[in-house]
């Protein structure tokens, strides 16, 4: 029906014409300092960012201005977070699909899980970072990859879970039970619906991995930080995280440009990972 | 007669008059308790084999939680709690070390929307076959062809057999499922309002091969559209606020209920 001049200063349209307002300016408000972040990085970053920084190590005197790069931090943060996913994603998708077609629905059992993952969730990382020096020292273990990687996987484990487990209640409840109808055991309706749900599936590990290649607090006791590039689990590892809160420490404005260098080379490498994550779920689905 | 094994694996009928005892289902004193609300009352019931039997009544009444409770759906919900018996044949379905999948297999169901699997049109038929333990290629085929003929899709979809299932028209989707669904050659197929999301004619389509289905099968039909009870249904059972209020044959329920209340919501005082 065509709105005539007198609906459309009725309250109603004019409270949609309020909401859609706040929307779009929220939705502005976000991009916008999305763009001013990139835009920073970018801005101060580009001058520093060179081949010889991404390649090289950190040669003598490289945080007061020296030369070399922090090839260590790149690569000791792809091997962190890499381990890190791989566990937690060999955790975490048992314990979603467990809750989910396990256990019985409305169970208290699946509400305990999902209440634990909730608090574990809101745990700030340097509480992980310290819970896991402290096992560490107990164990008699010096900072090292491993202990970085099994500090992350904890950090990023309850928002897998959550992030997968939110993914499953969408599953259409008739899909579950045509499949059980067919006589499908629960691993083989669990097959059916996991490849159904691989983009969700994949947009959750992309929110895990975002989560715990960024973080520094986790880190800074587990994993320690080196200029060299591991060649073990047991030795010290850099990371990106790290590099930067170094860099940005320095009175020197070179050595701080080089840590937005280096937080644009990070924003970079969880593009790159984002992308690739979606292409890949999307092709196997 | 038919035995719920421990394993998934289905056992072939031996002959048809055991066949027809083990489609009939009686139900016995079944109550059925969502958390502390009782949604069916002490329901008694034997649904004869091979004929449809739809289940009328008005919203509410507890046709799709009777429904449910002949292929134990409501495990999955720890909020439902069901007493009494349902048995196929002799066996108690709620009996311990049930081995439910194999049950449901027995049991097929065909849901209010169409909800096609993740897979190709093919796949989507020969899903139930493979977990049943079929994998020979030209048998598998053989039976998608001839189960897909069954539900007269076969000329619809043989030269795109391994697109993907979702782009099917919503009526082909249903038909679709049913041929899933009898594909793993059930004793019982079940329908939960099979054909309310789809439009006049795929829904009569539906109706047809349901009507067919009946000698291979008993077809047990949750509907509220009387006029589909009327054209399809051998037995009718109405219920009422969780109880059975009258079952039988469907031109004597249609022509002279026993009942009052029956009477009443045939000639639409209330729905």
């Amino acid at each position: 029906m065509i709105k005539t001049k007198y609906q459309r200063l009725t309250k109603r349209y004019l409270t949609e014409q309020i909401m859609l307002m706040v929307m779009r300016l929220a939705a502005l408000a976000i991009l916008s300092v999305l763009a001013f972040i990139l835009y920073t990085i970018a801005a101060k970053g580009l001058k520093s960012l060179s081949w010889e920084m991404v390649s090289s190590l950190p040669e003598g005197g490289y945080y007061l201005g020296g030369s070399g790069g922090i090839a260590n931090a790149i690569i000791g943060s792809l091997l962190m977070i890499s381990g890190s996913a791989i566990i937690a994603i060999l955790i975490s998708l048992p314990i979603a699909f467990c809750i989910n077609f396990i256990l019985k629905k409305g169970g208290w059992f699946g509400n305990i899980a999902r209440f634990s993952m909730d608090i574990l969730f809101g745990i700030p990382s340097i509480v992980y970072g310290a819970f896991g020096f402290l096992i560490m020292v107990w164990l008699g273990l010096q900072a090292s990859l491993l202990g970085g990687i099994i500090a992350v996987a904890f950090l990023i484990l309850p928002i897998m879970v959550r992030a997968i487990d939110e993914v499953l209640i969408m599953v259409p409840s008739d899909l579950k039970e045509s499949l059980q109808s067919l006589g499908a055991t629960r691993y083989e309706m669990m097959k059916v619906i996991l490849k159904s749900i691989l983009p969700g599936v994949g947009s959750a590990i992309m929110l895990a991995i975002g989560r715990g290649i960024g973080d520094a607090a986790t880190v800074l006791f587990t994993a320690g930080y080196t200029d060299s590039i591991p060649t073990s689990v047991n030795d010290p590892a850099a990371t990106l995280p790290l590099a930067i809160f170094f860099q940005l420490s320095s009175p020197m404005e070179e050595v701080q440009n080089r840590a937005y260098a280096a937080a644009l080379i990070l924003t970079i490498i969880v593009l790159i990972i984002s992308l690739s994550t979606r292409q890949l779920t999307r092709r196997i689905k | 007669m038919f035995t719920i094994t421990n394993t998934s694996k289905i056992e072939p009928t031996t002959n048809n008059n055991e066949t027809q005892d083990q489609a009939s289902i009686s139900i016995c004193n079944l109550n059925v308790f969502a958390d502390k609300h009782q949604i069916l009352k002490e329901v008694n019931l034997v649904i004869p084999p091979k004929q449809v039997t739809c289940i009328i009544g008005p919203s509410g009444c507890g046709k799709t939680t009777l429904l449910r409770s002949l292929n134990r759906l409501h495990d999955n919900n720890s909020l439902f709690k069901v007493s009494g018996c349902v048995k196929i044949g002799d066996d108690d379905i709620y009996q311990a070390g049930v081995d439910v999948p194999a049950l449901r297999r027995k049991m097929g169901l065909l849901a209010q929307r169409p909800t096609v699997l993740p897979m190709s049109i093919f796949e989507n038929v020969a899903y139930g076959l493979r977990i049943g333990g079929l994998s020979d290629k030209t048998q598998l085929k053989k039976l998608v062809e001839e189960n897909l003929v069954a539900v007269g899709l076969w000329d619809e979809v043989k030269n795109r057999l391994h697109h993907s299932a979702s782009q099917l028209s919503i009526g082909q989707q249903q038909r679709l499922c049913l041929a899933r669904a009898i594909a793993v050659d059930p004793l019982v197929l079940l329908g939960d309002e099979a054909t309310s999301a789809l439009d006049p004619i795929s829904s009569r389509k539906v109706e047809e091969l349901l009507i067919s289905l009946k000698s291979r099968m008993s077809v047990v039909l949750v509907t509220h559209t009387l006029r589909q009870a009327k054209r399809i249904a051998d037995y009718v059972a109405f219920m009422y606020m969780g109880e059975l209020v009258e079952f039988g044959e469907a031109t004597k329920i249609f022509t002279h209920p026993e009942k009052e209340l029956t009477n009443d919501y045939l000639a639409g005082s209330f729905s």
